[in-house]
């Protein structure tokens, strides 16, 4: 009988010393407070909940003491999964599911709005002199500064080319953290920006309506946009050609089931592997750095800088047009669909709320995505 | 590039390169959808049937002369110059606000202005409808 209880007590003390509660670092306890916060505004403030929730909870299971489900932690399930990041898979396929959802008539219809698309990326190119300012690598500054580009899929495949089998792979967490939160705070960065830059005559601008768009335009849109970018640029061929793809197959309205599958189920699952394996790249020995927070504040300047150029670019616009461009639109072209849209047709409406400047913001919104990628694709093939 | 000794001029001359080649890729589809769209506008007009190239219709003929009852509808002025139909529309309106307030008020019109906007009800309608997806 005391055999009996002699093993039994032994397992117990072997089950207390391999339990999390006697081998958790502080830092770890820290992760997983931060994941639940990040948790508590993905459910109760509903801040991008579909990336931020599993994002938040990969960033848990990577800290939970002696599971071994870092996505850098070889032989885990996570680990495995985090293969179609680090290979650069899901990010593409995600920008599928994209293209398959956007329309691109708002674009199509008035093309100058390309070039609002483009001045947004400002953000990007400025706040690279910046991380190198602060003595980050080349690599690094690079995938630290597409995070201006507002477009999370982007910024996981220029973080995750660039910084491939380096030492630091792991700052890809941080990095896609950082992006999903300033995109879920585009409601409350850009509004301040905008309405500094801009006279109240100016965000009163009722713009003329968007002629109508035909289905032959809708349908080789995708197919010239996707030979003319990667043509120039063809390191952001896999971005720009899968969502290109992806709007081929919604326009061409004869692929209804690929476009189904594309728009949800396979949009779904990628979401989820890439939510959280990204997540799970943010173990307490990586994230909790000063690096991070450099991250967070760079990708913060990188929002603000990418809003500020879109906007002093509209004003631009304004003054060549005559008066008939509203430089709210500008603020939309760092991508975040349909957010930025959605925050310049609230700030317009502060001013005139019978004016709809929702479709006209849409156009810069749509060309932001399209040069994000291909401003990722420069980056890449510069510093790849 | 050396991208062992990065120095501020390979910094400033990737930011260059990136506004450069970003630009001239976007300005290039700017040129490109803007003539294509020029070119469909084109063809769309073309094919629009114009009014002179209609094929001609036959002359109807003459129709009866109409009885006094059933001459063109004229419409009727009160003394203010105000039409029939416009007070119709505003009793309408009234009644429609008195039957929603209950009985037992009283209610005097003492003038009645046009809102003015920027675009008419129906297209806003247009609008809202066409931008709730977003």
């Amino acid at each position: 009988m005391s055999e009996v209880f002699d093993i039994f007590t032994g397992s117990i003390v072997d089950l207390c010393n391999t339990s999390g509660f006697l081998n958790a670092d502080w830092r770890q306890i820290a992760m997983i407070l931060v994941s639940c916060v990040l948790m508590y505004l993905a459910i109760v403030k509903q801040f991008e909940p579909l990336l931020l929730l599993p994002i938040s909870f990969g960033m848990m299971l990577a800290n939970l003491p002696l599971a071994g489900l870092g996505a850098h932690t070889e032989g885990g399930l996570l680990y495995y999964l985090y293969q179609g990041v680090s290979l650069g898979i899901y990010p593409p396929l995600i920008f599928l599911g994209i293209g398959a959802m956007t329309d691109f008539g708002p674009l199509i219809a008035n093309p100058k709005s390309f070039l609002l698309g483009a001045a947004a990326q400002g953000g990007i190119f400025f706040t690279f002199v910046g991380a190198i300012a602060l003595g980050f690598n080349p690599q690094e500054a690079g995938s630290i500064a597409i995070i201006g580009g507002a477009d999370g899929p982007t910024a996981i495949y220029t973080a995750s080319t660039l910084l491939r089998g380096g030492d630091n792979a792991s700052m890809i967490g941080s990095i896609a953290v950082a992006a999903y939160s300033y995109m879920a705070l585009v409601p409350l960065i850009q509004p301040p920006i905008m309405r500094a830059l801009t006279t109240k005559k100016e965000r009163a601008v009722v713009m003329d309506q968007l002629r109508p768009v035909s289905r032959t335009e809708k349908v080789i849109f995708p197919i010239v946009v996707t030979l003319v970018v990667s043509f120039m640029v063809p390191s952001a061929a896999s971005l720009v050609g899968m969502l290109m793809f992806g709007n081929l197959l919604k326009e061409s309205g004869v692929c209804d089931r690929l476009v189904k599958t594309a728009t949800n189920e396979l949009m779904n699952i990628i979401t989820i592997f890439l939510g959280v394996t990204v997540g799970a790249t943010t173990t307490y020995d990586v994230f909790l750095t000063w690096a991070t927070i450099k991250i967070v504040v760079l990708g913060l300047l990188a929002f603000c800088l990418g809003t500020a150029c879109g906007v002093l670019f509209g004003k631009l616009m304004y003054i060549f047009s005559g008066g008939k461009v509203n430089p709210l639109i500008g603020s939309a072209g760092v991508s975040a669909v349909p957010m930025a849209a959605r925050v310049s047709q609230k700030v317009g409406a502060e001013t005139d709320p019978t004016n709809f400047l929702l479709m006209h913001a849409m156009g810069p919104n749509v060309a932001g995505v399209i040069g994000s990628a291909v401003a990722a694709g420069v980056l890449i093939s510069i510093l790849g | 590039m050396d991208l062992e000794n990065f120095g501020w001029s390979a910094t400033w001359a990737t930011v260059l390169t990136g506004f450069v080649v970003v630009f001239l890729a976007l300005i290039i589809l700017v040129f490109l959808f803007w003539a294509f769209g020029r070119i469909m506008d084109n063809i769309n007009g073309a094919n629009r049937p114009k009014p002179a190239e209609r094929p001609a219709e036959p002359v109807p003929p003459a129709p009866p002369k109409a009885p006094a009852a059933s001459a063109p509808r004229v419409v009727k002025f009160a003394a203010d110059g105000v039409s029939d139909d416009v007070i119709a529309a505003i009793t309408a309106a009234v009644s429609a606000i008195l039957a929603e307030e209950g009985d037992g008020k009283s209610y005097v019109v003492r003038s009645v202005k046009r809102v003015r906007s920027n675009r008419r009800a129906w297209a806003k309608a247009g609008i809202e409808e066409n931008t709730r997806p977003f």
